[in-house]
């Protein structure tokens, strides 16, 4: 007892006992993860600085010199914010409904994480079919009423910079549902009622109340779309040629892709979203540095007890129908005609381009490839997240370790994927560490990009179990790995299961970075659907499109299997 | 004859040919290498000494280039290299089956098994390539991937430092092709069809190196449930009743960029200006656009590949008709010298020299450059040959010119 005692540590936290292991094994362990994950993460950034400070810096200099360069930066920050406020109004006023559900339409909380698992390329491609301006269903359907007979085309047209806002919103909004919701649950509702019946009325019990007591889900959640606007790519790739909306990422691709390949200034250009990723990461940990503040609040709430609404179905219903059954069912329409037409000839249906997609060599590659990189880092990235997680929430190591591996792991999600995606690219296709072409280039990015959500979500478990399992097993006489193995880890078994299902579902439909980590051999379905829309028929893109989402879905529904609807809601 | 005579007459007289045409020094220089390392017996380590050498480089250490192979099936050549070398060139006929040294290439490609193309074409084109191919040489594997001639480049470059994916390809990346010609890292072409009197000489292959395989002509495609009849030249496409109808192609590949110097010519002075008052739809390549014109996205598509025509049969509402000026681009084939598999792209090469070969990728999509004609092609359909199109000209398309039109181009379309 004297021995344990010894080791107890005298902050607030409870012992820590490294009675079955030397000291010196985790003293080292902390800095050798650090630097681990340093080096997944820092390598592709520095080496594209490198790229574009070389020869002169001539990589800033021909940026400075682009034409368009302004207009360009201007779109970036106007399709971030533009999403960004969309994504906040809808995400929120979502997770307000969502806890107001009665009982029976409960499930229908679910809806607004759909859009994750359905991939943005096929999304985005189910919008195109939707509101193109003259072949779109949505737009051939509203020039037959009687005030839009008279027109050609429109009413609405999908390759507008206000349409590609609108969609890039679109899909961020489960972002912002899923973390003010996350905190909004923990909200009790006894302090509103409190208010309530201290005269305020619902609003100002609102306004005063509940969005202070939201302001870590809002801050975070709102950085978090707004560093996702900041580097989309996918919308902007697929519909903004033909209005010329060129935003940084697609700059970036175009420049990296187009022969001959000037590496310095597809690097410089990508400078920008780099900045702001890191600014913004580092705003995020100062404005949210006392967690534990916000998070005391956490497993206290009772979302039982705000008054059902009975628009509130009504509304996830409609969201539901607009962000997922829309173009879903434009993808199906199109995946079985034999030509994309604004009318669908419905005797002329058939599977044929399902059967070409899987009579296509790399189409069929791709899936396998895709399912492999993804589920080999998922097993890589959920342990290292659990490790992280470990580190951050112990407080092991010293205080300049805890933050720099904080911010470390935290960067993927602040810069842009595409960014990582050519820093990768850029690192792999030189010596020492030539990967261009395997599998594992498209891995290790894939575990560098997973690192913040693996872990976010043991981190969150973490915080809401509490020490007192561990130190109980401490006390008990179980060493450091003993408890954690026996204790800690099967009571963070739906964190887990909520990990592997977010990672593996992020990653089966990952695009940005695969874009450029891609070879002609190691296609993956992202890719692949890019492929046939930049190179095949639209019809074959759409049963493309149809085939990722039912491979995301058989993901998801594993991931749910092993636990995931307890950890989406228990633990994030 | 034997074996090692014709070998190095093949030699010579590839020499002369560009001796006498006055090429660079850098090709010659390729297979005075194979004469000078045949005599050293010596093949592969000296010819791997010099950068140059067209056909010695293979970028994986266990593959085997064509040349390796010959000189290793046939050791009696590099005996008489010495003296064969200083004999008249070009006194002695090359064999049209191309002889043991061609036998023991494709037998040593068979042994290779599999061959990877970066191919333009359509999924038809290249699903045709790929079966003709496989039906001559069943026990090579051909896999066709196709590839925009933006990203061939940048795939090329990143496969020459990584490791070796694509074997051949048939592309319109000019600059590259000519910036690899010149470099040494092509690897000549050397089997007995593609090295015959049908191309040896002509424009159609170039030092040895690259082969006009095809050449597409570019037409004009309607959508006949948008538009009543389809412009048959270019100045129609500056009628107003097209404005908002019409669609075209972004210039950022140089052979696009071509298309619209042709077509500036064509329009006269402020042709160009007066075509952008019809806001035409930019789109980035021609199968998206032609996807968007089959959908009726738009009527009249100025920029249109055949491929439309494979639409028109499965039904789509499209009519596609060549104008009077016919602009063209050049398709060329060609093996980069890091090839993991050089002697089954060699047998490629061979192949698309071949009537079999011209038909598999010509039919209904683009324009074989042989004298005789090819049953099925494009041009025995339109009554038309190499000669009676204005081709890309692919030296002329530079990186520099390419970056100073697009940006004129992107002036004057407010892009």
């Amino acid at each position: 007892v004297r021995q344990r005692r010894s080791h107890f540590n005298q902050s607030e936290r409870l012992p820590v006992s490294w009675v079955r292991y030397p000291a010196k094994l985790p003293r080292l362990a902390v800095p050798a993860f650090l630097v681990t994950i340093g080096c997944l993460v820092l390598a592709p950034l520095v080496r594209l600085q490198a790229l574009a400070l070389s020869d002169g810096a001539h990589g800033y200099r021909k940026v400075a010199g682009l034409r368009n360069l302004w207009r360009t930066l201007a779109t970036t920050l106007y399709l971030a914010l533009g999403s960004v406020v969309l994504a906040l109004v809808l995400g929120t006023l979502l997770a307000l409904f969502s806890v107001q559900l009665s009982s029976r339409w409960r499930w229908l909380g679910v809806v607004p994480l759909l859009p994750i698992v359905i991939p943005p390329v096929a999304s985005v491609t189910g919008w195109t079919f939707l509101l193109a301006p003259r072949a779109g269903f949505v737009n051939g359907a509203l020039r037959k009423l009687p005030f839009l007979d008279d027109q050609v085309q429109g009413p609405f047209d999908i390759y507008s910079t206000r349409w590609i806002v609108l969609v890039t919103g679109l899909g961020l909004t489960s972002f912002v549902y899923l973390f003010v919701r996350a905190g909004l649950v923990r909200i009790s509702y006894e302090l509103t009622e409190a208010a309530l019946v201290n005269g305020a009325t619902a609003r100002t019990a609102f306004v005063s109340v509940v969005l202070p007591l939201l302001r870590p889900s809002l801050v975070y959640g709102g950085a978090v779309t707004f560093l996702l606007g900041l580097g989309q790519f996918t919308a902007p790739l697929l519909l903004g040629t033909r209005n010329n909306v060129r935003v940084l990422t697609t700059e970036v691709y175009r420049f990296s892709s187009e022969s001959p390949v000037d590496y310095g200034l597809s690097a410089a250009i990508a400078s920008p979203l780099l900045v702001v990723g890191i600014w913004l990461v580092v705003l995020q940990r100062v404005l949210l540095s006392n967690q534990g503040r916000f998070v005391s609040e956490a497993g206290k709430g009772s979302p039982a007890r705000y008054k059902p609404r009975k628009l509130a179905p009504v509304v996830f219903g409609a969201y539901g129908f607009v962000a997922i059954v829309l173009p879903v069912l434009a993808l199906f329409l199109v995946a079985l005609s034999p030509f994309w037409k604004p009318d669908i000839d419905w005797r002329g249906l058939s599977f044929d381009n399902f059967r070409t997609v899987l009579e296509t060599s790399f189409a069929a590659r791709s899936i396998r490839t895709s399912l492999g990189a993804s589920t080999l880092a998922v097993a890589i990235v959920v342990p290292l997240g659990y490790i992280a997680a470990g580190i951050l929430y112990s407080r092991r190591g010293r205080d300049v370790q805890r933050t720099a591996l904080d911010f470390l792991v935290n960067l993927p999600l602040g810069v842009p994927a595409l960014v990582f995606g050519a820093g990768a690219l850029y690192t792999f296709i030189n010596p020492p560490v030539v990967l261009y072409g395997t599998i594992w280039a498209i891995m290790i990015v894939y575990v560098t990009l997973m690192l913040p959500f693996a872990t976010r979500m043991f981190l969150s478990a973490r915080l809401s179990q509490g020490d007192a399992y561990e130190g109980a097993a401490r006390v008990a006489g179980a060493g450091f790995l003993t408890a954690h193995l026996t204790i800690v880890v099967p009571m963070l078994r739906s964190a887990a299961a909520g990990a592997v299902g977010l990672t593996f579902v992020l990653l089966s439909h990952e695009f940005a970075a695969s874009l450029l980590v891609k070879s002609t051999r190691t296609h993956l379905m992202g890719t692949a659907l890019y492929e046939f829309w930049s190179t095949g028929s639209y019809t074959v893109t759409a049963a493309m499109a149809i085939i990722m989402c039912v491979v995301t879905t058989l993901g998801v529904l594993i991931a749910w299997r092993l636990g995931f609807d307890r950890a989406s809601h228990e633990d994030i | 004859m034997s074996a090692a005579k014709r070998r190095l007459v093949y030699v010579a007289e590839w020499d002369s040919v560009r001796t006498n045409e006055g090429e660079d020094m850098q090709v010659p220089t390729g297979s005075v290498c194979i004469v000078l390392v045949a005599a050293a017996l010596t093949v592969s380590a000296g010819c791997g000494s010099d950068d140059n050498g067209a056909t010695n480089t293979t970028a994986a250490g266990s593959n085997t280039s064509a040349a390796e192979v010959t000189e290793a099936t046939d050791p009696a050549v590099t005996a008489k290299a010495d003296s064969s070398e200083t004999s008249a060139p070009t006194t002695v006929e090359r064999e049209p089956d191309g002889g043991a040294e061609w036998a023991a290439i494709v037998e040593a490609a068979e042994a290779e098994g599999a061959v990877t193309v970066y191919a333009i074409g359509t999924d038809q084109v290249n699903g045709r390539l790929e079966s003709a191919f496989e039906t001559a040489y069943p026990a090579i594997d051909m896999e066709v991937i196709r590839v925009l001639p933006g990203e061939v480049g940048t795939n090329l470059d990143s496969e020459e430092r990584t490791g070796a994916i694509a074997d051949v390809a048939f592309q319109t990346n000019y600059p590259w092709i000519i910036d690899a010609a010149d470099t040494g890292r092509l690897a000549e072409i050397v089997g007995p069809n593609a090295r015959s009197e049908e191309w040896e000489g002509t424009p159609w292959l170039v030092d040895g190196l690259y082969q006009y395989s095809a050449v597409q002509p570019i037409g004009i495609a309607c959508n006949t449930d948008l538009v009543e009849s389809c412009p048959t030249t270019y100045e129609e496409l500056l009628d107003p009743k097209f404005k908002g109808l019409l669609g075209m192609t972004d210039p950022q590949f140089p052979v696009v960029m071509d298309y619209w110097a042709f077509l500036e010519g064509q329009l006269g002075e402020d042709g160009l200006e007066n075509l952008a008052l019809n806001e035409p739809i930019i789109y980035s390549s021609g199968v998206p656009a032609v996807q968007a014109l089959v959908a009726g996205e738009y009527g009249v598509y100025g920029f249109s590949s055949p491929n439309a025509l494979d639409e028109i049969a499965n039904g789509a509402p499209l009519e596609w008709v060549l104008p009077g000026e016919v602009w063209a681009a050049p398709f060329l084939s060609y093996i980069p010298s890091w090839a993991g598999h050089p002697n089954a792209a060699q047998v490629v090469l061979d192949f698309l020299a071949t009537s079999d070969g011209q038909a598999s990728i010509t039919a209904g999509f683009a324009m074989s450059v042989l004298p005789e004609e090819v049953p099925g092609s494009l041009g025995a359909e339109y009554g038309l040959t190499a000669d009676d199109v204005h081709a890309a000209d692919i030296y002329g398309l530079t990186t520099e010119w390419h970056a100073e039109q697009y940006e004129r181009w992107q002036q004057t379309f407010g892009r």
